[in-house]
Parts: C-alpha cells; structure tokens; sequence
C-alpha cells in the first residue's frame, strides 16, 4: 500500500489537505443522541449540592434534645479540648489556692498539734531530734524547694538519730524550736548521694494532712498556750544564731514548717513504709471527692435536655 | 476559488459573520441569566460539534472526548453569569473546553488510549485520498484507516500547545485572533508554533506529504 505513495510525488499532497482528512473524522448521529442523555444525566448530577468534607464526618445524634443540633467532629473536638484545658487549669489553680490556705490557716491548731507529735516520742528519737541540728538546703519559699526541703531536713535528722544520743536538750519547746528549718543552723553535714530519699516530694499538702491527723492519734502530754508559741531559750548545744532565732515572733509559715517537720520526724524508721502507705491513704481521704468527679457532674442529660456546664 | 477555500480565507479574519454570530450568541446568554435556563439547549446545539472536534483532536480518543464536551458545557452553564459579554461566547466556551482538555492530558499522560471517529468522506477529503492512492473498496478503507492511525500518530507527537495551535487553526478553522485569545498568548506566537508545528507534521508525513 505505501508502496504506491511512496514511489511517486504526483501521489503527495499537501499537509493542509492531509488534515483535511483530519476534519472529516467525526461520530455517527447516534453518537449524539447519546451524547445529549449523558449530559442530561451530568446536568442533573451537577445540580446536587455536594456537602463539604467537615459536614459529612458529624457526630450521632444523641438524645431527641440533639436531633436539631448536628456539630461536625472537629468543632466538637475543639471544644473538648478547651474544656479539658480549662478544667485542668482550673484544677491546678484551685490546688495551689488550698495549698496555701492549709499553710497559712489554722495557727491555732499548728500550735496545739506540734507539742503534741513532739511529746510523743520523748525518747531517744525525740532527743535526738532536739540535738540534731536539722541541715536543710535552704529555705523554701515555693512548694517546689519546700518539698525538697523536707526531703533534706527526713534524711539528716534519721542520720543524726542514729549518731547522736546527747539528751541533754530538753523537749518540749526547745524541741518544737529545733525543727524549724529556718532558725536551724548548717552544720555541712552531708547527705551521701547514695542515700535513699523518701518520697514526699509529690504529695506536699498531703503529708501535711497526713501529719496532723498522725499526730491527733498521739497523746497530748504538755501543755501549750494556744494562739501562739511560746518559745524559750534552748539548753546547752544550741547555737548562738540559734538563741537569737528564738526570741523572734513565730509567723504561720514557720508553724507550718514545724508542723510538717514534725509529721516527718514521727515516722519511724522501721515503720517508715507503714507511714507512707498511711499517707498515701490520707492522699484519698483528705481530697474532696466532689472535685474527683467533677468532670463527671459538668455533662448532664435529662428528658430531653442536654447541659454543660462551664 | 472552490467553497472550501473559500471558507477557509473567511476564518483568517474576523468577519461580519463571526460578530454577528456573537452578537446573537450574547443575547441567548442574557436569556439564560435572566432564568430561561432553556435557552442554554440552543447553545449547546450550536457548538457541540465545533467543540467534540477540537477535543477529540487534542486527545484522540472518542470517548474522553465525549465526557470533556460535556463538562465543558456544564461547567459554561455553572459559571454563565460570569460571562459578561467582553469576548465572544464561542471563545469562551472554547476556552473552557481547551483548558479542560488540557487537564485531561496533565493527568493521563501515561496511559493513552486511542480510539477514532470514523473518516466520513466527503467530496474534498474523497479528493484528497483519490489523489494519495487508486486503490478501491476494501483495500480503500484500509489505506484510509491506515492514513488516519498515521495522522493522529503525527499529531500526538507534537508538544500541547504546537498541536493546540495545529488543532484550531487548520482543522477548526479559527483565525489567528482567535486562536491567540483563547490560549491566551499573542498573534505572533500563535504564527510562530504553527510554522514550527507545521514543519514536525511535514517530517512525520513525509510518504504522504509533497
């Protein structure tokens, strides 16, 4: 077939009428028919609004109360996620408020509830704690440093309980006064980094609470002028600083502090994993249930309403 | 000078029939965007053809050209009231359909399926072909539909915008004009591509072509 082309220019044409050959490519009349039914079908399809992605991925409906109300996943996400932002700012803000108030409230019962867990063990451990002078790092003005201050001042007065044995300090007042960290003394004792450190750095309110109610369980044996403590000048050992410290006025921090020191030196060390399951156990008693499930009360849904709560 | 000559020189330029065309065309839009949706059959009716031609062309494929028609006309019929009458609505409805087209070869440039319209001979093309070969009957159609497999081969070889011009200037007819507003582009690139498009035909058709 080309054969015959090929061979001769007479057989050759133009380019332009080559394409004419182009042009005179097209359908059959039934091609058309066909044509205008499909396009017809396209027209009608093409009418149908097509919903956005976000609509079609909304929630089921819950409740006849939300029959009306269909809110796509991602604004209920939204929403979720600033609830639960607000609520757990909330939280901590309500959590370092009564933390604050149990340390500043309540002078009153500081000071009739550390005699008392002193008096307990007027022993050996009592005494010891008296003559030891408790080493802390440094006062603690956040609850941060004042958990590590604890921290320090458990380990060092248990060491010191073991070393000294001078009882030549007497208890009561003169005791209550060498467990406040910030009239003690440094004495550069260490603290070896092998030492095992009790765990109170999570929970400090807790073992505040926990404290005083261990010390409610004591018995009361000395007298203590409520309102405020009376403070008198130590026996021998005590140090210079130490004599000046006590004719200052106690504010509520230091009671605080003592009272927290107190919780601390009662806790025996055989039975120091008795008390701190006794105080994990004050960990749930002393926290407000309501606020436990608070969560819980925000969504509510009756009949055919649905709250929330804000 | 025989008639398809004669049409051929009157698409070269914008003639009286072109804007008369289009001032009849504008005035079914304005019906059509003042609710008579109706109205928009007429159009369709009108240009359908032009319009399979041009698509077919550019995708060599009946079927694709077939769906790309119809979106274009569903597509100018979505957006008819942005159409305000600054060029001809057979321009832009071409434009619409070139740019559909277009996307079409974007996406499937892998994968080219061919498939023809038959040759329907006329008297100029039965010239033509009388010309390239005497053969008769069978053997007539089957250096016909060999031609054609050859011309479309030529055609799809050539860069889109070279075929484009090809497509609309020699085998749609359209002037020069109208060509450079529909792809946007000025008259002297319109000439330029289709000298160069033309000369690619002229290699790949050699046995055929003088």
């Amino acid at each position: 077939m080309r054969n015959d082309i090929e061979g001769s220019a007479s057989n050759k044409v133009s380019l332009e009428e080559l394409l004419r050959v182009k042009r005179a490519e097209h359908p059959s009349p039934e091609f058309w028919s066909r044509f205008e039914e499909d396009l017809r079908i396209k027209q009608l399809a093409a009418i149908v609004e097509k919903r956005p992605w976000w609509v079609t991925l909304r929630l089921p409906q819950v409740g006849r109360g939300l029959a009306l109300v269909r809110v796509p996943a991602g604004v209920a996400a939204a929403v979720a996620l600033g609830l639960f932002v607000a609520r757990e700012y909330r939280d901590s803000a309500d959590f370092s408020a009564s933390f604050a108030a149990v340390g500043s409230g309540q002078p009153a019962a500081a000071a009739v509830t550390a005699p008392s867990s002193v008096s307990v063990d007027q022993t050996v451990e009592a005494d010891s704690v008296a003559t030891a002078p408790v080493s802390v790092a440094n006062v603690a003005t956040s609850p941060d440093l004042e958990r590590r201050s604890l921290a320090a001042a458990h380990v060092a007065v248990a060491e010191h309980a073991a070393l000294s044995h001078d009882s030549s300090m007497a208890t009561g007042s003169g005791a209550l006064l060498a467990m406040i960290p910030w009239a003690a003394p440094r004495t550069g004792i260490e603290v070896g980094a092998n030492e095992e450190r009790p765990n109170l750095g999570e929970l400090p309110a807790v073992h505040f609470a926990s404290a005083l109610s261990s010390a409610r369980d004591h018995d009361f044996n000395g007298s203590v002028e409520v309102g405020s403590v009376v403070v008198t000048p130590p026996v021998v050992g005590v140090s210079e600083e130490l004599a000046e410290a006590q004719v200052s006025p106690v504010s509520p921090r230091e009671v605080r502090r003592s009272r927290i020191l107190s919780g601390i030196v009662l806790a025996d060390n055989s039975d120091q994993e008795r008390v701190r399951l006794a105080q994990r156990d004050g960990v749930a008693g002393s926290l407000d249930e309501s606020r436990l499930y608070d969560s819980v009360h925000r969504v509510g849904m009756g009949g055919d309403r649905f709250t929330l709560k804000f | 000078m025989n008639a398809f000559s004669k049409t051929f020189a009157k698409t070269l330029v914008s003639s009286p029939e072109r804007q008369q065309e289009a001032n009849a065309d504008w005035l079914v839009v304005q019906r059509v965007q003042a609710g008579d949706v109706a109205a928009f059959d007429a159009l369709i009716l009108k240009y359908r053809e032009r319009v399979y031609a041009m698509v077919y062309n550019m995708v060599a494929n009946r079927e694709d050209a077939a769906d790309l028609t119809q979106d274009a006309f569903i597509k100018a019929f979505q957006h008819i009231n942005r159409f305000h009458g600054q060029s001809s609505f057979f321009t832009w409805l071409y434009k619409i359909a070139l740019n559909s087209a277009l996307s079409h070869l974007r996406k499937s440039k892998l994968r080219a399926f061919f498939s023809f319209d038959k040759v329907h001979e006329d008297a100029q093309v039965s010239e033509v072909i009388n010309q390239l070969t005497d053969k008769r009957d069978v053997a007539r159609e089957a250096f016909v539909s060999e031609l054609q497999e050859k011309l479309n081969e030529a055609m799809l070889k050539l860069s889109i915008p070279h075929r484009t011009v090809v497509t609309l200037f020699e085998i749609d007819g359209l002037s020069h004009e109208e060509i450079a507003e529909i792809m946007n582009c000025s008259v002297g690139t319109v000439r330029s591509r289709l000298h160069y498009a033309k000369q690619l035909l002229q290699a790949q058709l050699q046995p055929y072509v003088r």
